[in-house]
């Protein structure tokens, strides 16, 4: 293990600035094994920029590199993102998205 | 409207300083009125940003540590010696100051009251403070969900928010500590890194569907993840969050 290895949680900001919403909560299929993670739980390195891997088998996903006034997105790994439509009322999006996702994500 | 808080573009807002409260000899707890504030979710953060008089700029990410109220947010700042950020935070900065952030980010990493309980939560040194915006959240709207803290400190002296959470504590909330490099006299509770006896012991157990978050510096969240996983909770109700020393 990486001592200095973040997540996707530390990332929202900037994916939020590349998306204009927030995605965290959606969630990535790594063209590498298949498997969906939620984007938080993405294992995310940094160096120049960003990088972010899939939590089970390490597949670059994306990479998000910030220049002078440009930022540069790489989609290296990600089969399909899926982000569920904005329901009115926060408690009930989180309750679907976790029924939503256990058949998902024990794969 | 629930949905401004989540969807939309980010923006820098101006940040006014109104109190800083020490909380232990290296953390302090700094509370901001934003004005415009969209209001945020527990376990969400912002991002700050700095700004040096030739123009360079760092930024950096903090937990809300405060339940969603009105245009007021509380972070608290952990002073890492050789950090870029973390001292002019806790050092510098004065109530009338100003500084830039934008947010609330994040969605993965949050607790809604109507999710209910049971709830573990487990943190590690300043990986409560998300956690604690949870508990206030809990304590502001009188949920009596079934709530386990678990907070790992290196000693008594850097336990985070201790008076406020022995005010908290009962009507179902649960806070237990461990400590790892030092203890006081006297010392009674655990006094070890979080394993899965320390785990199983503070509970819920596996069976009854806790909802787990996780957050502390990453070796910290690995060990817990993983030992939560070896009593058998089911990893999608584990929600982590990491900070390192990148993180500031």
């Amino acid at each position: 293990m990486d001592d200095t290895m973040l997540d996707g949680n530390a990332v929202a900001g900037l994916l939020q600035e590349v998306f204009a919403t927030e995605t965290t909560s959606a969630m990535v299929s790594c063209d590498g094994c298949g498997s969906a993670s939620p984007m938080g739980a993405t294992h995310v390195y940094r160096g120049a920029g960003f990088v972010l891997r899939c939590p089970r088998c390490e597949t670059a996903l994306m990479t998000l590199v910030r220049g002078d006034r440009r930022m540069w997105i790489g989609f290296l790994g990600i089969r399909t993102l899926q982000r569920l439509a904005a329901v009115r009322g926060d408690a009930l999006r989180t309750r679907s998205l976790d029924d939503w996702l256990r058949p998902v994500i024990t794969c | 409207m629930a949905g401004t808080a989540v969807l939309g573009r980010l923006t820098w807002r101006a940040a006014d300083v109104v109190e800083i409260v020490p909380e232990t000899p290296r953390a302090k707890t700094i509370l901001f009125d934003v004005p415009g504030w969209p209001g945020h979710r527990a376990g969400q953060h912002v991002d700050i940003r700095l700004t040096a008089e030739d123009g360079y700029q760092t930024e950096r990410s903090y937990s809300i540590a405060s339940a969603p109220d009105g245009s007021r947010l509380a972070l608290t700042v952990v002073r890492i010696d050789d950090g870029e950020v973390s001292p002019y935070l806790t050092d510098e900065l004065r109530p009338g100051d100003q500084i830039e952030l934008r947010g609330p980010v994040g969605g993965y990493f949050v607790w809604e009251p109507a999710q209910g309980g049971p709830l573990l939560l487990v943190g590690g040194g300043s990986g409560v403070a998300p956690l604690m915006a949870m508990i206030r959240l809990r304590a502001a709207v009188g949920s009596d969900a079934d709530t386990r803290l678990l907070v790992s400190s290196r000693s008594w002296d850097d336990v985070i928010y201790r008076a406020e959470l022995e005010r908290l504590a009962g009507g179902g909330l649960t806070v237990v500590y461990t400590l790892t490099a030092s203890r006081p006299p006297g010392w009674a509770g655990y006094a070890r890194r979080v394993d899965a006896a320390m785990l199983a012991e503070v509970g819920p157990s596996p069976a009854e569907q806790p909802r787990v978050y996780v957050c502390g510096p990453t070796p910290f969240v690995e060990a817990v993840a993983e030992a939560l996983v070896t009593l058998g909770h089911e990893p999608a109700r584990i929600k982590t969050e990491r900070f390192g020393p990148t993180g500031d």
